[in-house]
């Protein structure tokens, strides 16, 4: 009986995810058009702690989204205090606030603590994926996902369809298992050179293959390894093709940011030294895509932030102004440096923000003709808000247990922020913080951005991300 | 700000309002243990939250009411209970609220009993300055940025046993965001800087009210006119106590040097940070600036803030932070404190700049030149930037424009408590973004008991080498050691290991060894060997000139000089760089050095220019056709096939510019860079090149014909800079064979002394078997040394971020502010020791 136990549990390919389950959301994107509000967000399930077969991709329509929220969280609580809502019915403070979309079954409001709204046409596409993802991003049309999949080792490719339904080997209208095809890369190419696609993408950038070479279609997809090696695969969609890969830098590597001097910057969490690479392409027609080859394009080193030299660097950005800004872990700061490197490849600081405690991602959006940079801090499980004029912190967005990945909807002053230990989308409101910058000195008013209400059903989950 | 919702409990005993340090920081332990089994993460529980500012307050313990802080002048944090406790008032950021903390018995007050955990009272959002009159313990007030107000709250709300007195809380509304606030001396009026509108809040204080303390008066709007900077001029002997006598004379001295041109970040005034100058009367306040190279000054009477009767100071930058010190003796040995000195943050790059407030003097508003070394001359030598600058001064007042006596060596009470960690005097505290706290000298008042009465016979036998100069780094330790090398320097030659013994010639192989000096550059000492005709000399100067090793690559890369670029398609010699700025990594061309008009002694003359390496293996479509075996036009190419093993392919530049290189196919030359006959050194041809690295291709630059030289702290050094596009030696730093500190230069030649201002070495141009080097084509050579300097610098490891210092009322104690580690950390000063910490 033991044999048998345990031959049906090691051939036991494990339980699918239920439909439209928030599953440890880890990675989340935003489909922007060119002018408006952005129209669907992405959530990668990355299915932590092994309880179903794989993880899952999720796609939200933004306007049932919000308007749900506002209808189910926002419309019942006007005028009345946490504890006035809390005495009447059909009203839910925030955190009780659940919307979740009409797929879900078996949904328990936990002993009546929580109000459920279940919205129709929430979660427009759902496809199934590898576990442990780690990060998405979209192609510059909109229209293909990227996904890092550590349990793969490889890279998931996705269509986003206008209607914001996924497609991946199936129909757009079902949900299904990415195939084959979708979930790996072609590394023949590559592989005649003795290269091989690295396992562990912790980190994605991509650009239009037209900035590379010109007259191409399709994308050009950096991807960060975190043993300290990068990737160039470019897709032209038809999948995946692997280009080339660099190494030498140093592991830990855990994002892939384009910088505005055309280089993708990586920042490790073992370094000081942030490795910038290029591609050897400068858009012109001469020299095939298939021929680009990665390069070294200069270490940018971040000196001065800690006493012993040591980094733990968890993210790049840039502000318009020119500057860069590195997120590192410890000590918890957003630290600024001016312009771009120095010669010696150092970082000009010129600021150090305090932030919480886990930094864990960090965005950099205009809101009101105002820059602002958001760190989402999974320990201290809150979300800082800098403003990068001042350089000051602005806001503190609280009440939550694993902040992580979030988008920032500047149309709709939103953020949507995803919680990895309760398995929930945060919605939060910034008009107060805006409200509090745009009519100052209005006293005793609620500047903090506020939170509105929750997609998904809480779901607790031990332990966390470091 | 998200408001707690607190949970009501029974009312706990007063007792437990306020938990003993040690139980606090048992709590962690106790959680770990009761969590034993859980792999979750675990969350620390904390008191503070991002603290920021702390201003004090004075409690009577006795009538269980606020008193003017002067009633507290004369406690110690001892833990004593005496009958006045010192409260600290500390900012917090991240929830918006203002802790309290008794210093004396070193607890935590809970401000509200009822809540569980510790409370404290809720401000506004984001609370960027608080200050407390100290003349009546009734009010504190707290700028609070996001929410653009004044709070002013009750003190009584801070101790949990204190008698209310009906006194409620309140906020004042202001026209923008503050980032600083400061209370008059007459704490008459609050000013507030408001950065986003360029002016100063004036608000009146009223403490006599219960209901209403403050009114907004007006905005005072600041001249945003730049002022023409002051030039430094020579002023008399500089401050220091130097041991053994005569020591300073061997040293480098800051030198003085034309001001900068004013820059500005921005068209308006930007005021950000408030200093009084309460020595003057009328006080002064002066407001760093984050726009304009301004620093404002405006004469505080009794009508208000006057902002036009006192000129501004032209600093030649923005700046974020500004201090003033006491007025202090010019030298040793005088009483007379007649000068006075002004340090600020300079605004784009963080670095601390000197200024002259001496009123009536001659470099009145002069940036002083306080540094040596490759890096700024007129910024203070600091390892890291700074966030927060504090003037202190303990033990030191000035009374009928006397300072206090200074140690009397003779008296060996006084000699024996003289020590680098003591701190009596005026002193710059630095809070840097590393999270050290640097101390500056200003004036020591133990100086003159430093290394002994005429450098003799110290109190401490260790006490022999003495640094003390006004606006360098302190030192801070005893120091009796002159400086050395540690080790023995290595020249490797050929596969040769090539340790130098203390003759110069390398311990094996038949490599080139150290050429002595007869006597070593001005400004160094001898540093190997210990006796004898020096092979390395090394600065003596601690400040500028840390403990650092030094690696020499003969033909090796400049430092951080790789990227990638392709050949211009209409000009084949031409090749231009990605994203790159040749001239700021210092690349050099032959044609560059002809054309930088440099004199027959300067080291870079007659050098042969760079060479542009390419690294990057052949394009796959190229490495496909070579795989195939086919006949191709890139058969050319297989030499280069192999990235890994092939031999350098590199070229020679003739010019360089900021974005690109004239290059040429490598010459055959001599251990002097000179052309010489022989083989050539390479088998390819430029067209080679051209054809199997299209497109673009990474790159990197190296030397020809030289060492290159760098250092863990001065990196690689190089004078050149882009004149019209093109790369040229620095004709605005002149070079002067006799002074080490013109001779920026990290490209190091046989046969040559090298010299830059941190050390001095000659590689010989003859084997130890006696023969002459004629070339080094294709022969590796490294050097290596590292020295060990005198004694590093003082600094306090803080912990993150210092965001506030400051002195206790009484000028016994040091309280540091790390907001990054949430944490309030006290200080003794004599000497300087961690008393306690809260977090």
């Amino acid at each position: 009986m033991l044999v048998g136990l345990l031959c049906s549990c090691l051939s036991n390919p494990g339980e699918a995810p239920p439909t439209g389950l928030l599953l440890s959301p880890i990675a989340t994107a935003m489909r922007q058009p060119s002018s408006g509000a952005p129209t669907h967000l992405l959530v990668l399930n990355s299915n932590f702690n092994l309880r179903y077969a794989g993880g899952s991709l999720h796609s939200y329509d933004l306007d049932v989204l919000n308007a749900t929220i506002d209808a189910a969280c926002v419309a019942p609580r006007a005028g009345l205090s946490d504890a006035e809502c809390r005495e009447t019915e059909g009203c839910a403070v925030p955190e009780a606030c659940v919307v979740v979309p009409e797929q879900l079954e078996r949904v328990d409001d936990a002993g009546g603590q929580l109000i459920v709204t279940t919205a129709p046409g929430l979660l427009v596409g759902e496809v199934r994926v590898g576990s442990y993802g780690s990060s998405v991003a979209l192609d510059a049309a909109g229209e293909r996902v990227y996904l890092g999949i550590r349990a793969d080792a490889d890279i998931t490719v996705v269509d986003l369809e206008a209607d914001g339904g996924l497609r991946c080997g199936g129909n757009a209208g079902e949900v299904h298992e990415c195939d084959a095809a979708h979930r790996h890369v072609d590394q023949t190419l590559a592989a005649a050179r003795g290269l091989s696609l690295q396992p562990d993408p912790l980190g994605l950038s991509v650009r239009p293959l037209a900035d590379l070479v010109a007259g191409e279609e399709g994308s050009a997809i950096i991807v960060a390894h975190r043993s300290g090696t990068a990737s160039f695969l470019i897709d032209r969609g038809d999948g995946l093709t692997m280009v080339d890969s660099i190494d030498g830098f140093s592991s830990e590597l855990i994002a892939a940011t384009l910088g505005p001097d055309g280089a993708v910057w990586m920042p490790s969490a073992l370094s000081p030294l942030i490795a910038r690479i290029g591609v050897g392409l400068d858009g012109s027609a001469d020299i095939a895509v298939e021929d680009g080859l990665l390069y070294n394009a200069g270490l940018a080193r971040v000196a001065g932030v800690t006493g012993d030299g040591t980094l733990d660097a968890r993210g790049v950005a840039f502000d318009s102004q020119g500057n860069t800004l590195v997120l590192t872990r410890l000590p918890g700061t957003l630290v600024v440096a001016q312009g771009g490197l120095q010669p010696d490849g150092r970082l000009s600081v010129v600021d150090s923000v305090e932030v919480g405690v886990g930094p864990s991602r960090l965005r950099v959006v205009t809101l009101h003709g105002r820059e602002f940079a958001f760190v989402s801090c999974f320990d201290s499980r809150d979300v800082y808000v800098v403003d990068l004029v001042a350089r000051e912190l602005t806001a503190v967005v609280r009440g939550m247990t694993g902040p992580f990945e979030f988008e920032v909807d500047t149309v709709r002053e939103r953020a949507y922020i995803a919680d990895f230990r309760t398995s929930v989308l945060r919605v939060v409101d910034l008009a107060p913080m805006l409200a509090c910058l745009d009519e100052p000195g209005v006293p005793g008013r609620e500047c903090a951005p506020q939170l509105l209400g929750l997609i998904g059903r809480p779901t607790t989950l031990q332990g966390g991300l470091r | 700000m998200s408001a707690r919702t607190p949970e009501k409990l029974p009312f706990r005993p007063a007792r437990a309002a306020s938990l003993p340090l040690v139980v606090l920081l048992a709590l962690p332990a106790l959680h770990v243990l009761t969590a034993c089994g859980n792999k979750g993460t675990v969350i620390q529980p904390r008191t503070f939250d991002r603290p920021e500012r702390v201003a004090f307050a004075c409690y009577d313990r006795t009538a269980n009411t606020f008193v003017p802080l002067a009633s507290c002048d004369d406690i110690e944090l001892d833990r004593d209970s005496e009958d006045f406790a010192l409260i600290a008032l500390v900012t917090q950021t991240a929830q918006g609220e203002v802790a309290a903390v008794d210093l004396d018995e070193r607890l935590v007050l809970d401000a509200d009993l009822r809540v569980p955990g510790f409370t404290f009272v809720l401000v506004g959002e984001n609370p960027t300055a608080i200050a407390v009159p100290a003349l009546v313990g009734r009010y504190a007030f707290v700028a609070n940025q996001s929410s653009r107000t004044i709070s002013w709250l009750p003190l009584t709300q801070f101790h949990p046993d204190a008698v209310t007195n009906g006194d409620v809380g309140g906020q004042l509304s202001l026209p923008g965001s503050p980032s600083d606030m400061v209370l008059s001396p007459a704490e008459d009026f609050l000013y507030v800087a408001l950065p986003d509108n360029g002016t100063i809040a004036e608000v009146a204080v009223d403490v006599s009210s219960a209901t209403a303390p403050l009114t907004f008066v007006r905005e005072i709007t600041l001249d945003g006119t730049v002022p023409a900077p002051v030039a430094a001029v020579p002023d008399g002997d500089p401050y220091r106590r130097f041991c053994p006598t005569g020591s300073e004379d061997g040293l480098p001295h800051p030198v003085l040097t034309a001001p900068r041109a004013p820059l500005q970040l921005g068209a308006t005034p930007r005021p950000l940070q408030l200093t009084l100058d309460t020595t003057v009367t009328p006080p002064v306040m002066l407001v760093a600036d984050a726009n304009l190279p301004i620093i404002h000054r405006l004469v505080l009477d009794a009508a208000g803030a006057d902002a036009l009767a006192l000129a501004p100071l032209s600093p030649s930058v923005p700046t974020e932070q500004v201090v003033v010190t006491p007025a202090v003796p010019a030298t040793t040995g005088q009483r007379s404190a007649t000068q006075r000195y002004l340090y600020a943050i300079d605004a784009t790059d963080n670095s601390v700049l000197a200024m002259d407030y001496t009123d009536g003097a001659p470099n009145f508003g002069a940036v002083l030149p306080v540094n040596t070394g490759h890096t700024a001359n007129d910024r203070v030598a600091m390892r890291a930037g700074a966030g927060r600058l504090r003037v202190i001064a303990p033990s030191y007042s000035v009374a009928g424009g006397m300072a206090p006596a200074e140690c009397d060596p003779a008296v060996s009470s006084e000699a024996e408590d003289a020590r680098p960690d003591t701190l009596r005097g005026v002193f710059l505290l630095a809070g840097q973004e590393d999270g050290n706290l640097a101390i500056v000298d200003v004036y020591d008042l133990d100086a003159p008991c430093r290394g002994g009465a005429a450098c003799r016979n110290p109190e401490v036998d260790s006490d022999v080498n003495v640094r003390i100069e006004r606006h360098r780094p302190r030192i801070g330790t005893f120091v009796a050691d002159d400086p050395t090398l540690l080790g023995l320097p290595s020249l490797s030659f050929d596969g040769s290991a090539g340790q130098i013994q203390e003759s110069g010639v390398p311990s094996t192989g038949s490599g080139p060894g150290l050429i002595p000096f007869s006597t070593c550059p001005a400004g160094m000492l001898s540093v190997f060997p210990d006796t004898g005709a020096a092979l390395v000399c090394a600065s003596a100067d601690p400040w500028s000139s840390p403990s650092q090793t030094w690696s020499g690559e003969w033909e090796g890369q400049l430092p951080f000089a790789v990227s990638a670029g392709r050949f211009d398609t209409s000009d084949g010699t031409l090749f231009v760089g990605t994203g790159v700025s040749f001239c700021e990594w210092g690349v050099l061309g032959e044609n560059d050095v002809a054309a930088s008009g440099l004199s027959a002694d300067d080291p870079l003359a007659g050098y042969v220019g760079d060479r542009l390496v390419f690294t990057g293996e052949l394009i796959p479509s190229i490495q496909a056709a070579l795989d195939a075996g086919t006949s191709s036009s890139f058969e050319r190419c297989r030499p280069f096939l192999d990235a890994s093993s092939r031999d350098q392919v590199y070229l020679e530049i003739v010019e360089a510019t900021d974005t690109g290189v004239v290059v040429r196919l490598p010459v055959r030359r001599g251990v002097n860079g000179a052309p010489i006959a022989g083989m050539p050194p390479v088998s390819y041809t430029l067209a080679d090149v051209q054809t199997c690295f299209p497109g673009v291709t990474p790159f990197a630059v190296h030397t020809r014909a030289a060492y290159l030289l760098r250092s863990s702290f001065a990196s690689f050094l190089h004078r050149v800079v882009s004149v019209g596009g093109s790369c040229r030696v620095d004709a605005t730093r002149p070079f002067d064979p006799a002074d080490p500190q013109t001779r920026v230069e990290g490209r190091a030649f046989v046969g040559r002394a090298y010299v830059n201002p941190y050390i001095a070495f000659q590689v010989g141009a003859v084997r130890s078997d006696g023969t002459t080097i004629g070339s080094m084509e294709g022969i590796r050579s490294t050097l290596g040394l590292t020295t060990r300097s005198l004694p590093p610098v003082a600094l306090i490891d803080v912990g993150r971020i210092v965001s506030d210092v400051v002195l206790t009322p009484n000028g016994d104690n040091l309280i540091v502010i790390d907001s990054a580690a949430s944490s309030m950390a006290q200080y003794a000063l004599d000497p300087l020791s961690r008393q306690t910490s809260v977090q």
